[in-house]
């Protein structure tokens, strides 16, 4: 059994606890001991190993059970956190922020509930990843696509909660989520928008009702036990035409995303247009090691190696089109026009061999695959840890938060790996610092280099999107607009909503009363 | 994705060659009459993780093997339905999804050795004889099958180990950094 326990519970209350949780659930649900407790650990963590163990672990199979576990986790004042299907990896994977918090494993929890064809959407339940979702999609005939996050085992909710993004139309997914069901740390259960209406058909259909919209609130946060959530499903297209456009210099970028913004602004490129750095994009071909031994960020000579050596360029943009026929035609030319205007930009709408442009081809598809994890390959040894500001579809924005977090990487010995990603009106960044796990040094030096960009990008002016667990508090006090005020409304609503404090304390900064000094 | 029973010839020619290769002509055999299923996972793109697959059902240790492309979603599909023991040479991902879902399953992780490629040799750190390992130029995957069949069940100190051969490369479709792993379900503990 694990020897760790909840911090301020006594060993006694802990033990009455879990007896009570077993009531609930069957004794078999809840877990105890080191071997069903270690799936729950980050693999990728960028600190020591030992840190964010939870305590036990509890799987309810519905909303009744988690009702029931609630009121026992106010009893005794037990910290849980919840997880739906727990594979945020790069953000923490399913690891709690403290170690001795009771998981809330919903991944029992896998209902479809309802697939509806002439509307396009899915009601699901916390556990149903996005292989399943698909996959009973396929099963039932239907010609609705999903919008997958790069790993096929990532969930529908959980994806949506953490405001996650794909690769189709219908990328962003907390905007094409449409009413949930939650339970309340006091084990009210509510529905927000038409759901809060008895016997409503458009629960799913609109996210608009009367009254305040709630739906936000659950997310990245510890208001509340999503139990069911909504899900808008795009129609199969009658086209599609990915493409994918290679650009020689780093200095491009600036003109990609000049112009990107209007191609994006007014729809013609419909789905997240994609600038993928150089060593990203080869990471899912071959290796550091095939190219370089020293330490440090790859010098520049072999970078170009590389670009020759797989026909790609410091940048690699991709996008698709979708719709009839003749609207794809119609709008390519436009496309085409505008993005190969930059000096050295090649083309390809095809690539034979290429397991990157596969993967990118099927997820801008909706077609859900693990292909984007041989990218640790680069490094090897399982660290990684994403950076992800937010920025304006801005090229000369963009150029200046490349260039500075690319020095920073260097100056800590790392290879700058990243992404950027236009959703409609504004740009997600994504760094990927990976690092050996087995390497202190270099996990050490992940760890200051994270520290270093949140607080340099915070006094240039840009927040992040989402972090994992060992950044949440330095990055909720990046957001200090009127001394923090924001943040400190989320702990007002924190201690009305859960005044013992039992839902994932911590989430994203936000602590109970209980906990703040403490923290 | 599918799962494949195999039978001997279908696999007799990698593995018989990576066998003659190290000279192992001894690779310990499945006991008949011992109901343990042993499913060996290969990543089909990855040389290395071919060659142990191969030895391993070549030698009739491994009844079943899940083949994984470059999706890796064979994983997600195929490891669903495993029971007893679980087995694979693969690149660190591979390894880190497959342990996630067996773990989750309730499989016990037995043995996780690594092998890194670096300053042009192959490193190992690994249970048992270092020797072994250290001579068996390019076909030490083989060499490792082989080892690990034996280490399962008693877990003992990790030696780093180099290749000493003057022959040890880093092929292109290798990721260079791979682990041999075990993952046991309760009850078939060897
Ligand atoms: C190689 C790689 C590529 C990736 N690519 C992408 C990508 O393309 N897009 C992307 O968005 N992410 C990506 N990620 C990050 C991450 O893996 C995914 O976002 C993944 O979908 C998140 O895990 P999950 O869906 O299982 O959510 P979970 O782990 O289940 O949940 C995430 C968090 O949401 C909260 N939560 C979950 N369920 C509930 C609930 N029912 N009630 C209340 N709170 C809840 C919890 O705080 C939980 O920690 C990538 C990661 C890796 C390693």
């Amino acid at each position: 059994m694990s020897s760790i326990v909840p911090q301020g519970v006594a060993a006694s209350d802990f033990s009455n606890a879990l007896d009570e949780f077993a009531g609930v659930v069957g004794k078999d649900r809840v877990y105890v001991d080191e071997q069903p407790l270690s799936s729950y650990r980050d693999a990728y963590s960028p600190l020591a190993d030992g840190e964010f163990l939870p305590s036990a672990a509890v799987a309810p199979e519905g909303v009744e059970q988690i009702k029931k576990i609630l009121k026992i986790a106010n009893a005794y004042k037990i910290p849980i956190w919840t997880i739906g299907t727990g594979r945020n990896f790069a953000y923490g994977g399913p690891a709690p922020r403290k170690s001795g918090y009771v998981m809330l494993d919903l991944r029992r929890m896998n209902r479809i509930i309802e697939v509806n064809e002439k509307y396009g959407y899915a009601l699901v339940e916390p556990g149903v990843s996005y292989m399943q979702l698909y996959r009973h999609l396929r099963a039932i005939g239907s010609k609705l696509w999903i919008d997958p996050a790069a790993p096929a085992w990532g969930g529908v909710m959980g994806n949506a909660l953490e405001h996650g993004a794909g690769y189709t139309p219908y990328g962003d997914h907390f905007t094409m989520q449409c009413g949930m069901e939650v339970v309340l740390a006091d084990g009210e259960v509510i529905r927000t928008g038409q759901g809060a209406l008895a016997g409503s058909k458009h629960w799913q259909v609109t996210k608009h009702a009367a009254g305040p919209q709630f739906d936000g609130m659950f997310t990245q946060s510890n208001f509340g036990v999503v139990t069911k959530m909504g899900i808008w499903l795009m129609p199969e297209p009658p086209g599609y035409k990915p493409f994918m456009i290679t650009y020689e210099r780093e200095e491009d970028l600036e003109a990609i995303f000049e112009i990107t913004r209007p191609l994006k602004v007014n729809q013609i490129i419909p789905n997240a247009a994609v600038a993928v750095d150089l060593l990203w994009e080869v990471s899912a071909k071959t290796t550091r090691r095939h190219y370089f031994d020293g330490k440090g960020p790859l010098p520049q000579s072999i970078r170009k190696q590389i670009a020759s050596d797989h026909k790609l360029g410091m940048w690699n943009y991709y996008g698709a089109l979708y719709g009839p026929p003749p609207i794809i035609e119609n709008n390519w030319k436009i496309v085409e026009d505008a993005l190969m205007s930059i000096p050295g930009a090649k083309l390809y709408l095809d690539r034979e061999n290429d397991p990157a442009w596969d993967y990118r081809v099927r997820l801008m598809r909706g077609e859900p695959n693990m292909t984007e994890f041989s990218i640790m390959n680069w490094i090897g040894g399982g660290g990684h840890v994403n950076f992800s500001p937010l920025l304006a579809p801005n090229g000369s924005e963009a150029l200046a938060q490349y260039n500075l977090i690319k020095s920073r990487c260097h100056d800590h010995g790392f290879d700058y790996i990243g992404e950027f990603l236009v959703g409609w009106r504004d740009m997600h960044h994504i760094l990927m610092i990976m690092y050996d796990r087995a390497d202190e040094a270099m996990r050490k030096g992940a760890y200051d280099l994270f520290g270093v960009l949140v607080a340099e990008a915070a006094e240039s002016g840009f927040g992040e999107y989402r972090t994992h667990l060992a950044f949440m508090d330095q990055i909720a006090k990046t957001y200090k607009h009127n001394d923090g005020a924001l943040w400190d409304l989320h702990q007002r609503i924190k201690d009305v909503m859960d005044p013992n404090g039992i839902l994932s304390p911590g989430k994203q900064g936000i602590w109970p009363k209980s906990m703040r000094t403490t923290s | 994705m599918m799962t494949w029973y195999l039978r001997r010839r279908d696999v007799l020619g990698a593995g018989a060659l990576g066998t003659a290769a190290v000279g192992l002509d001894t690779l310990a055999r499945f006991e008949p009459g011992r109901s343990r299923t042993v499913t060996v996972v290969e990543e089909s793109g990855v040389p290395e993780s071919r060659q142990f697959a191969s030895a391993l059902i070549d030698s009739g240790f491994a009844g079943e093997v899940i083949r994984i492309d470059q999706s890796l979603n064979g994983l997600l599909h195929e490891l669903e339905a495993t029971t007893g023991t679980v087995i694979g040479m693969t690149s660190d991902p591979v390894a880190m999804i497959a342990g996630q879902l067996l773990g989750e399953r309730g499989a016990h992780a037995r043995q996780f050795w690594q092998h890194h490629y670096a300053g042009g040799r192959w490193g190992h750190r690994t249970e048992g004889s270092v020797r072994l390992i250290e001579n068996t130029t390019h076909a030490w995957p083989v060499a490792i099958a082989h080892q690990l069949q034996s280490a399962i069940g008693s877990r003992s100190r990790q030696f780093p180990n180099a290749c000493t051969s003057g022959a040890c490369a880093l092929v292109v479709s290798s990721p260079g950094m791979l682990v041999s792993w075990v993952h046991e379900f309760e009850g078939y503990q060897s």
